[in-house]
């Protein structure tokens, strides 16, 4: 195939993957724990408000850092499916589908966090609402910013269990890695539809469930970083799809 | 020349298809017409405020079985893409990423769900608000909830229009059935972009405009998890 030497070779996908990934997570814990729910007191929507007007700077840091987290991830899809086109193409696809899914979903979730920001603002045409009020419209934003995530962890419950079966399958991943995976889907599912159905009950297995979640994530980005891929069984692999044609 | 084998794969997806296209009619009617149809009385933010708190729980797994419909159908997508892929692969590629836009406007509009939900909660923090204030509100989010479905029912109509043209054209399955879907998936696009222009027509038009394609998609669900898609016969 003369095609095949332009290409990307899979170890070097592997590393930026696994780059990506760090990124991803480091990112991710900073603007969710770290930042934002400094600032967010449960429950108190006038002090989180005044937190927020008084640390808008962080504040503006912990969303652009979101959008960071969402834009490696996309790029992070394309090289999964790159990665594990080999094992199934088709199931590689359904991976990229639910991930750009899930993606477009959380960038446009984003949007909340800017309108608690319009609502705190100050600006003339807010007059028309009392202070109170602004404060509890923007803690309503908040909250559909949790919700918003929630159902964009639907579509990224199923990345995951794809993934999951795919590293299982593929010969040049540990299986182990694909267990793990697996069961982080499981998680961020058992966790949205807790949240949607029972959103008191949520709060009080939140950790216990994204523990096996960071669990399996995080391995995945250190075996990509460190291991990579066997790629002596990923070209047998890739090559014997060739050959049938699949 | 026609293409006139199928692989396995193909049948695998179809069948795939053929069971997500039945699941997905019944949790999306389940929402749409049974849970929110049951409850939203409109034009009376009041009674449907009253309603909602009243079935909570049945709120929620209307919108619990939207989301199963739309990831149900990305996978659905998928599969339906991998079906016609052979017959020409860029334009199966457009109808999937119509449908996959479908897909995530259809699964954002249910934050809507959600936020009315808690406008109605009784929050503390929401006591800012009177009661009418708070239904006001409500009822703005479940309307919106209905204006995002007008959107995503164009990308839906625009993607089912290419597949079902596909599908004519490969003679995988009936060709009536495909000339019957790409007739259906246009009279939703079409009526769902001219409800948005004149709303006077949604009283007149919904439930009515989504029969055809109802009946196209449950015939075709049962087709193809039945009888599967057969190689067309080449001259």
């Amino acid at each position: 195939m003369t095609s095949h030497a332009v290409e990307s070779s899979p170890q070097t996908l592997a590393r930026l993957g696994g780059a990506l990934y760090l990124i991803i997570i480091v990112a991710g814990l900073i603007g969710e724990l770290f930042m934002r729910d400094k600032l967010i007191v449960p429950g108190d929507v006038a002090v989180t408000a005044n937190n927020i007007m008084a640390s808008q700077l962080l504040w503006r840091i912990s969303v652009a850092g979101d959008l960071i987290v969402l834009v490696c991830s996309v790029a992070l899809a394309l090289i999964f499916y790159l990665l594990l086109r080999p094992v199934s193409k088709n199931l590689a696809l359904l991976a990229v589908f639910f991930n750009l899914v899930e993606l477009a979903i959380d960038g446009a979730n984003k949007l909340n966090l800017f309108k608690a920001l319009f609502l705190l603002g100050n600006a003339d045409y807010l007059k028309a609402f009392e202070p109170h009020q602004l404060q509890a419209l923007a803690y309503l934003a908040l909250k559909s910013h949790d919700y918003g995530f929630g159902i964009s962890l639907v579509f990224f419950g199923f990345v995951c269990l794809i993934l999951g079966y795919l590293l299982f399958r593929s010969g040049y991943f540990p299986k182990t890695l694909g267990v793990l995976m697996t069961i982080a889907g499981l998680s961020y599912l058992t966790n949205s539809f807790t949240l949607f159905l029972a959103p008191a009950f949520a709060n009080r297995i939140f950790l216990t469930i994204f523990l096996p979640a960071f669990v399996g994530e995080a391995s995945l980005c250190l075996w990509l970083l460190v291991k990579g891929v066997n790629v002596p069984k990923w070209e047998e692999k890739a090559s014997a799809r060739r050959v049938s044609g699949a | 020349m026609a293409i006139c084998t199928i692989d396995e794969s193909q049948r695998k997806a179809a069948k795939v298809a053929g069971f997500l296209y039945l699941l997905t009619i019944v949790t999306a009617n389940f929402a749409e017409f049974y849970a929110r149809g049951r409850m939203i009385v409109p034009g009376d933010a009041v009674q449907t405020a009253r309603n909602i708190a009243a079935s909570e729980r049945l709120f929620r797994l209307g919108t619990v079985s939207n989301l199963i419909t739309f990831a149900g159908v990305v996978i659905l997508v998928v599969a339906v893409y991998v079906v016609l892929k052979p017959i020409n692969r860029n334009v199966a590629l457009l109808a999937a990423f119509w449908r996959l836009a479908e897909c995530a406007i259809f699964a954002l509009i249910t934050l809507n769900d959600f936020v009315a939900l808690r406008l109605l909660s009784g929050a503390d923090y929401l006591r800012a608000f009177d009661t009418q204030q708070l239904q006001a509100l409500a009822y703005t989010f479940v309307r919106a909830h209905d204006a995002g479905y007008l959107i995503g029912l164009v990308f839906f109509g625009l993607g089912s229009t290419v597949f079902s043209y596909l599908s004519f054209r490969s003679r995988y399955i009936p060709r009536g059935l495909a000339a019957w879907g790409i007739f259906s998936s246009l009279v939703v696009a079409i009526v769902t972009l001219a409800i948005m222009v004149f709303p006077s027509l949604a009283a007149v038009v919904i439930p009515v405009y989504f029969a055809p394609i109802f009946i196209f998609e449950v015939i075709l669900g049962f087709w193809l998890l039945v009888k599967g898609i057969r190689a067309p016969i080449v001259d």
